[in-house]
């Protein structure tokens, strides 16, 4: 554990001596990607478990908690927009309510399938020496009221757009100095909701 | 180098690949997500003719005939992907002639017309729904994209107007701005910002912003955004040209923010535009 922690410092500190005065490398901008995009794996991968009610229940509402800790906070918004009749509605709900309420669904099965094709935008600087980018993910849903049924009660497909911020962090390894740039998720605004059937 | 084409084989070849994208296809469905503009940001990638996020525009050397030959084909095709191809009238001749002039003017070897996010000739109109007492208003918001120090851009608020609510104020300064990446949730930050008055009350502090009967309305809580309806991009960096980019919400690759209007513009025209946008 110790040696890949060092390795991740050592690579960070070959990163940074790249990073150009007036903008950002190629080198770091991959580097944050990637880091991104961890991130985003992670919280399809949670949201993936916390909707699977066939997981353990602990496991479940342990990872609510390790699912909002990857955002900047508990304040950030999930923005939901849903056509019903033609008319739009949006609602805003808090992120630990969000993941919440996709643990309680009332249903017997819900099956939530990410599509590898994550998008990310360029990595720009913002006035606060944050960095900004947003990432856009896709979901389908499958809802089953009865785990017997073969063919899903209800079924959607929405296109999540997610804040990300990547704030500069120093830190001392040694008689060194090295930035670490932690990415974290903001607002979420689930662009569509589509019913597929 | 001397390189001859006819545009009008873009548009037929287009209009073929086009009539199997406006196809309903769920089978395609992660394809069309693939494909579709989901943010600005990828929109001006996809009109430059360069990889998605890379956020750069760099044209082919117009010295190297083959890499330049595709090159322009390349994005005559990605181009013509930014219409929207459902709202476009292939018989229309007149029409066909302008999309032909603007492919013309701007992927031409000698001198490719490009747009930039960082230009600051193209700004966003959000429409937003806004609750004015017991009644429903549009409000007007005009944004744009500054600068704020070295290599740091913001969104800035530029202009509130509704003619129903007898609000047309201006802001010269970029004292209300957001991170430079808020266009990508579609603004979500700017309405959750009006509707919190402790940013508001911070922003009244500002000498720009003081003066705004918009911003205090925000803050006393006699505004309160519902909703953006609709978000509308006008880009004026093209020269002899406007076009405007809207969200287009279909099954198809030909989705997300496409081009709905285009049209030649004097520059005499676009100052005349401004006006009308609020932002002169």
């Amino acid at each position: 554990m110790r040696i890949s922690i060092l390795s991740f410092l050592l690579l960070l500190s070959l990163v940074q001596p790249s990073r150009a005065q007036d903008g950002l490398s190629d080198e770091l901008k991959e580097y944050f990607k990637k880091s991104v995009l961890n991130k985003v794996k992670r919280l399809e991968h949670y949201i993936t478990l916390i909707a699977n009610k066939s997981m353990d229940d602990n496991l479940r509402k342990s990872s609510i908690s390790q699912a909002v800790e990857l955002f900047e906070d508990e304040n950030r918004v999930v923005q939901i927009s849903s056509l019903a009749n033609g008319k739009e509605t949006i609602i805003d709900r808090p992120v630990r309510t969000y993941f919440d309420r996709l643990y309680a669904i009332k249903a017997e099965k819900v099956v939530i399938t990410f599509y590898k094709v994550t998008q990310l935008t360029d990595v720009r600087l913002g006035p606060d020496d944050k960095y900004y980018a947003t990432a856009y993910i896709f979901q389908d849903t499958k809802i089953y009221y009865k785990e017997a049924n073969e063919v899903p009660d209800y079924t959607d497909v929405t296109e999540k757009a997610i804040d990300i911020t990547i704030k500069p962090d120093t830190t001392i390894v040694g008689d060194k100095t090295v930035i670490l740039y932690p990415a974290k998720l903001g607002n979420i605004n689930v662009k569509e909701t589509r019913a597929t059937q | 180098m001397h390189i001859q084409r006819s545009l009008c084989f873009v548009l037929c070849l287009c209009g073929s690949i086009a009539q199997g994208q406006v196809m309903y296809d769920w089978e395609n469905r992660a394809e069309n997500f693939h494909y579709r503009v989901k943010n600005i940001e990828f929109f001006i990638d996809r009109f430059n003719n360069q990889p998605e996020g890379s956020g750069s525009a760099r044209a082919a050397n117009p010295k190297d005939t083959a890499a330049c030959i595709a090159f322009m084909k390349e994005r005559d095709q990605k181009v013509f992907s930014l219409f929207d191809l459902a709202h476009l009238d292939k018989k229309d001749a007149a029409l066909k002639e302008k999309i032909n002039t603007f492919f013309r003017d701007i992927n031409n070897p000698y001198q490719p017309r490009f747009i930039r996010f960082e230009d600051m000739y193209w700004f966003a109109e959000l429409m937003f729904v806004v609750q004015h007492g017991a009644q429903k208003k549009k409000l007007r918001c005009v944004m744009q994209v500054m600068p704020a120090g070295k290599s740091v851009l913001v969104w800035a608020i530029r202009s509130f107007h509704a003619a129903d609510l007898k609000v047309d104020e201006r802001f010269r300064t970029s004292e209300l701005y957001f991170p430079p990446s808020v266009n990508g949730t579609d603004f979500m930050n700017v309405r959750l910002a009006l509707n919190d008055p402790a940013w508001v009350n911070e922003k009244l502090k500002k000498q720009d912003s003081s003066r705004s009967a918009t911003l205090r309305q925000f803050y006393g809580g006699d505004l309160k955004i519902e909703m953006i309806e609709r978000i509308t991009y006008h880009f004026l960096q093209l020269e002899g040209w406007i076009m405007t980019v809207n969200y287009v919400n279909r099954e198809s690759k030909n989705s997300g923010w496409l081009i709905d209007r285009l049209w030649a513009a004097t520059r005499q025209e676009k100052v005349n535009y401004l006006k009308e946008l609020s932002v002169d």
